[in-house]
């Protein structure tokens, strides 16, 4: 089944916690970049507006369902706002906070996945899909970076999702859609979940997974991979990292042989992925195959 | 954060799962709990495996506690560990159990070896299970898996006992919870001997401070003084041997530089990535760090890049400019910016690569394999 936001771009999309300074900022730029916003979530703030969005204390106060929640919820309520936003049906949500603890993700993830939601984090920049009339910012994946195509992105890590869209949009590839899926060890759908999606979406004509050092994740992706009837080409960072230091991310860190960028890498490229050791060396490999 | 042994078994304890009664060994005398026990084992409390290869478990008579912890002392690693002492158990049976956060799966795994203790490897293959525990008759289910491979009365004790450290799994915010070996004792009873445990860090503020102080020291402790001022400062920063000081923003992105310079014949001599807590802008921090670092003979050159979505590009230069007018770079500095429109809106770019030039910056260019390139070419 296709994620929601690729059969139709949302029109209710509601932001929880948007008040904050990095929250406001980031509002500011997707109702720029034409994102249908028609309300805040911020209890206490009832009634009140940010910039002329009006905000409410409750998701249970729209007026009409929303269809994307972009949440900038702290850590701690970031589990429970996301089962919130299941429970109300919302198809689309996207948890930006790192730093959520793993069993509050555990749950949030489960429940968005048991209301049918797509969940993309937590510890995400969202996603942005390209569009000739502006596309759809859900998020801080800024449109700039990105250009129409057919050429479907997928990243753990946000700025290096970032990076890779720029670096494609500077080669003249363009992107059905920039997907930062979440950094975490859980996230909400993991990427073969991604990919097994994109397999009936018309519009993709290949599928560049950027991953990294550390879980195990690449090896459902690899079973995904071997089904898959469009191309995906995949590159892998963390390659010279040390082993057994946190690189960052709760996801980033290798804790046995087989979550190496090598071994990763290798399961990937025996299920019939084209591996590539960096986006630039993926760009060149996605230049013949969407020329 | 990983526990050591003795702050991992206070958790078990406190949820009524059975370990070795135990004491801190750490005044000139075995304590009077521990006096009547005949003979002890004495555990250095690292956090590193391999414990008893090293000579860092031993089994000795009570009079001998203390002789066998200085001993320990002088074997190297050991510096600022404690030392526990517990009672020996009469053990029937090792097994091996352990819990993890299955992150593909989004729940806790579940793994069990009937054989425990340094033969957990050479057994047969474990057996591996989801659990949840919120599921109803989870033990039931846990006991089907186990009773082809133990007899029933036993079976039927780890199952219960699995059940309950799934609950402790997420009571305690933990994403690994190993026990090997958890003993059958006389009686029938389980004992967890050994603890390995490690606590999700972003669930550190539920739990306090100050049943985990020993870990905390010990993860401190081996942290390089760089990185444990980055940390004081509100930054991670993990320190390498290399030749090019890297100042990056951003795991993904930081990681993408490393291999980038490495693919180059270079090395990185440091990796920076955000903190939990940590301030909002940590620039002239991770700078300063960098300098350091740079000032050492073997770093040939600094990589400053970084990603802006929307925060604006002029005030990071600007921070850039006013550090490099207090802090000449100590070598040949190479900066990147890749920003988005927004981000750079109101800002002149031509103006700043100019100012950037005049303050002695070697390269500025927002493709990070040019940079990389320029810095091999010089090297």
């Amino acid at each position: 089944m296709l994620p929601p936001f690729l059969v139709a771009p949302p029109r209710r999309v509601v932001v929880l916690n948007p008040t904050g300074r990095y929250a406001a900022r980031q509002v500011a730029e997707m109702r720029a970049a034409g994102t249908a916003i028609v309300a805040g979530i911020a209890l206490g703030r009832g009634g009140g507006s940010q910039d002329g969005m009006p905000l409410l204390d409750s998701l249970a106060e729209l007026e009409e369902p929303a269809d994307a929640a972009v949440l900038y919820t702290p850590p701690e309520g970031t589990g429970d706002a996301v089962r919130q936003c299941a429970a109300a049906g919302i198809p689309t949500i996207v948890a930006a906070a790192e730093y959520v603890p793993v069993h509050d993700a555990i749950r949030a993830a489960r429940a968005a996945k048991g209301a049918g939601s797509w969940l993309l984090g937590p510890n995400t920049l969202g996603l942005c899909v390209p569009g000739a009339d502006g596309g759809l910012l859900l998020g801080s994946v800024s449109p700039a970076f990105c250009t129409p195509g057919s050429v479907a992105v997928l990243g753990r890590s946000g700025t290096l999702t970032l990076a890779t869209a720029r670096l494609l949009t500077r080669a003249g590839i363009g992107q059905r859609a920039v997907i930062h899926m979440g950094g975490d060890a859980v996230i909400g759908r993991n990427p073969h979940e991604w990919l097994e999606a994109l397999g009936g979406d018309d519009a993709t004509r290949a599928v560049l997974y950027c991953g990294e050092i550390g879980g195990d994740k690449e090896y459902a992706l690899a079973e995904a991979v071997a089904r898959f009837p469009k191309p995906v080409v995949v590159a892998m960072t963390g390659r010279h990292a040390p082993a057994d230091r946190q690189m960052g991310h709760a996801g980033a860190l290798i804790g046995a042989e087989r979550e190496t960028a090598a071994a990763k890498l290798a399961a990937l490229a025996e299920a019939g992925a084209r591996t590539a050791c960096t986006p630039y060396d993926a760009i060149d490999i996605l230049k013949e195959l969407v020329p | 954060m990983r526990l050591t042994e003795m702050e991992g078994k206070a958790i078990l304890r406190r949820h009524g799962i059975a370990v070795p009664p135990g004491v801190p060994l750490d005044g000139d005398a075995l304590p009077e709990a521990a006096a009547g026990w005949g003979e002890v084992v004495v555990k250095a409390q690292i956090l590193e495996g391999g414990r008893g290869k090293r000579g860092l478990v031993r089994r000795v008579t009570a009079a001998e506690a203390i002789a066998a912890r200085d001993a320990m002392r002088a074997i190297p690693g050991t510096g600022g560990a404690g030392f526990l002492a517990e009672r020996p158990a009469a053990i029937a049976r090792e097994m091996f159990l352990a819990l993890r956060v299955d992150g593909t799966r989004q729940g806790i795994e579940l793994l069990f070896s009937e054989a425990g203790g340094v033969e957990v490897e050479a057994g047969e293959a474990p057996v591996r299970m989801a659990v949840d525990p919120d599921a109803s008759g989870l033990a039931e289910t846990v006991f089907g898996a186990l009773r082809g491979r133990l007899p029933s009365p036993v079976a039927a004790r780890v199952a219960r006992l699995a059940a309950r450290l799934a609950e402790v799994m997420r009571a305690e915010d933990l994403t690994l919870l190993e026990i090997n070996p958890l003993a059958e004792v006389e009686g029938g009873r389980l004992l967890a001997l050994d603890a390995k445990i490690v606590r999700d860090d972003a669930a550190e503020g539920r739990h306090g401070g100050d049943a985990t102080r020993a870990s905390a020291a010990l993860e401190a402790a081996s942290l390089s003084p760089a990185e444990r001022e980055a940390h004081a400062r509100g930054f991670t920063l993990v320190e390498m041997p290399g030749d090019v000081a890297l100042v990056s923003a951003g795991a993904g992105l930081g990681m993408f530089l490393v291999d980038l310079l490495a693919d180059h014949g270079l090395r990185a001599a440091s990796f920076m990535d955000n903190r939990r807590g940590g301030p909002a802008e940590t620039t002239e921090a991770r700078l300063e760090t960098a300098f350091a670092l740079a000032a050492r003979p073997g770093v040939k050159a600094i990589l400053f890049y970084t990603t802006l979505a929307s925060r604006p590009v002029a005030e990071r230069i600007e921070t850039l400019l006013g550090f490099l007018a207090r802090n000449p770079a100590p070598k040949p500095l190479y900066v990147g910016f890749a920003a988005a429109p927004s981000a750079s809106r109101g800002f002149d770019a031509a103006a700043a690569s100019e100012r950037l030039r005049a303050a002695g910056v070697a390269m500025l260019h927002d493709d990070p394999l040019t940079l990389v390139r320029a810095i091999a070419g010089a090297a």
